[in-house]
């Protein structure tokens, strides 16, 4: 069984924009797939499909074997999904709140939220940080929280938009390495201008106008 | 950015800082019930429930200074108050004093007394509350009290996302400066208005992207929130010694 099967996928905003015109895309289990485009090239518009937060329109969408349209809140638990501004995924006072949003939504017991939150945390490097406002971190920890505000529902696939955009080389440089661990255990769609993002996944797509233009295999690939 | 006009000082060590925000909410209530309900014209009485907040700021720890400043958001109101004097109250001769052309009667001058005293203390006490209990515990406290929900959940983004309104304000102002070093007052008003006209606009974006990312983790409109806080030994001798006071003060004094 793949992890995310998807066919003929298209997709047009209300204002009339066409973002997707067709994306046929597999991705295999523990498989880590980076999508390279310019601004507006779709990317973010397919991220948002893996998770049924976008309607499919035309197309299909398999996610572990289910059905998007069908099964859209058994997805949503199995897919986790970073967010390009850590400032919009982090909505609670404090951290602890913000990572056990997702599993307290699961209907999980107390005990096994806050095994979670632990656990989650101490994933991202931020083990004391349980009881910080979510303002009064620096961009860096914000994205790491924004991570494990995802880890804490223990998704198979995670699926990140512009991880590493603002960071700072020295920032940068440890982010890539928490993502190689991440990699390690789940499936991963990345999608980004960065090209660097391409050293951490198997394959890389070049997306331009909504569709998928070719795969990359090197960064000078890319520019012809 | 760092903001701190919220949680200041909620972070110091002192006995009031430890107490349970539940506790803490019961006292203020039953404070402010006691302050409304005990007539002006038993002045000694006022005085004792004064004592009773300065000696609980003095325990907090937290700068006097920074309370009393604080406090004087009720200007306003009372001034407001001390226009309609003239007006208020009955026609007792007496017991009048003129200023000018005005005659304020004895009665009025009560009932302004009542507003300005009743009012600082209340607001003292509230700032008593808010400066000794994080944000966040405050919220706890509220909803382990049975508030609803949805006010629960409206104060916490609140909390959550005015300091990135101010932020994003702070960014359009300098913005602005660097654009536009020199303004006269007028193109300066319209100016600020078409940025708070901005800040709405992209405020209501980023509620779109937040409920997205809400909807990305599981919410379906019921809001769940987690709650962790146990009363302490410590919480009960408070409130207890508290309540009493007030007690004592309203029957003995």
């Amino acid at each position: 069984m793949k992890a995310i099967e998807i066919k003929n996928l298209h997709y047009t905003y209300p204002d009339g924009t066409k973002a997707l015109r067709g994306i046929n895309l597999d991705v295999e289990r523990e498989e880590s797939i980076c999508l390279i485009g310019p601004n507006g090239s779709g990317k973010s518009t397919l991220l948002l499909h893996l998770n049924g937060i976008l309607q499919l329109q035309r197309g299909r969408v398999r996610v572990i074997g289910m059905d998007l349209r069908k099964k859209t809140r058994e997805v949503r638990s199995k897919v986790g999904l970073v967010f390009q501004n850590p400032d919009d995924q982090m909505f609670m006072p404090t951290v602890f709140e913000d990572v056990a949003f997702g599993p307290v939504n699961m209907g999980l017991s107390e005990w096994e939220v806050k095994r979670r939150v632990r656990k989650a945390l101490k994933a991202v490097g931020l083990e004391r940080f349980e009881h910080r406002s979510s303002h009064h971190l620096s961009y860096g920890e914000k994205k790491r929280v924004a991570i494990a505000t995802v880890l804490s529902m223990e998704p198979e696939i995670l699926v990140l938009d512009e991880p590493t955009l603002a960071l700072d080389p020295w920032m940068k440089k440890d982010f890539m390495k928490l993502l190689k661990e991440l990699k390690k255990h789940h499936t991963m769609v990345v999608a980004g201008h960065d090209l660097d993002l391409m050293k951490l996944c198997n394959r890389t797509y070049l997306l331009n106008d909504g569709k998928i233009v070719k795969e990359i295999g090197k960064k000078s690939e890319i520019f012809k | 950015m760092k903001h701190h006009f919220l949680d200041q000082h909620s972070n110091l060590h002192s006995p009031i800082h430890v107490l349970d925000p539940r506790v803490k909410i019961i006292a203020l209530f039953s404070f402010l019930f006691f302050i409304i309900f005990t007539p002006i014209t038993q002045a000694p009485k006022f005085a004792f429930y004064g004592a009773l907040v300065f000696s609980i700021i003095l325990i907090s720890r937290v700068p006097l200074k920074f309370i009393l400043k604080r406090s004087s958001v009720i200007v306003p109101f009372v001034l407001l108050v001390a226009v309609g004097l003239p007006f208020l109250g009955g026609g007792d001769a007496a017991g009048s004093y003129n200023i000018g052309i005005f005659r304020i009667t004895h009665s009025a001058l009560l009932i302004f007394l009542n507003v300005l005293v009743k009012s600082w203390l209340c607001v003292l006490a509230m700032i008593v509350l808010t400066t000794t209990t994080p944000f966040p515990k405050l919220l706890n406290g509220f909803q382990r009290l049975k508030l609803p929900k949805i006010f629960i959940m409206i104060l916490s983004f609140m909390y959550r996302f005015i300091f990135i309104a101010i932020d994003e304000f702070g960014r359009m102002r300098r913005a602005r400066d660097a654009r536009a070093p020199s303004l006269g007052r007028i193109q300066h008003v319209k100016i600020v208005g078409c940025m708070i006209g901005t800040l709405f606009a992209k405020s209501y974006e980023r509620g779109e992207r937040v409920y997205t990312a809400m909807r990305s983790r599981g919410f379906n409109g019921e809001i769940k929130l987690t709650h962790e806080l146990e009363f302490k030994r410590s919480d009960i001798f408070f409130f207890s010694s508290f309540f009493s006071l007030l007690i004592l003060i309203l029957v003995v004094v």
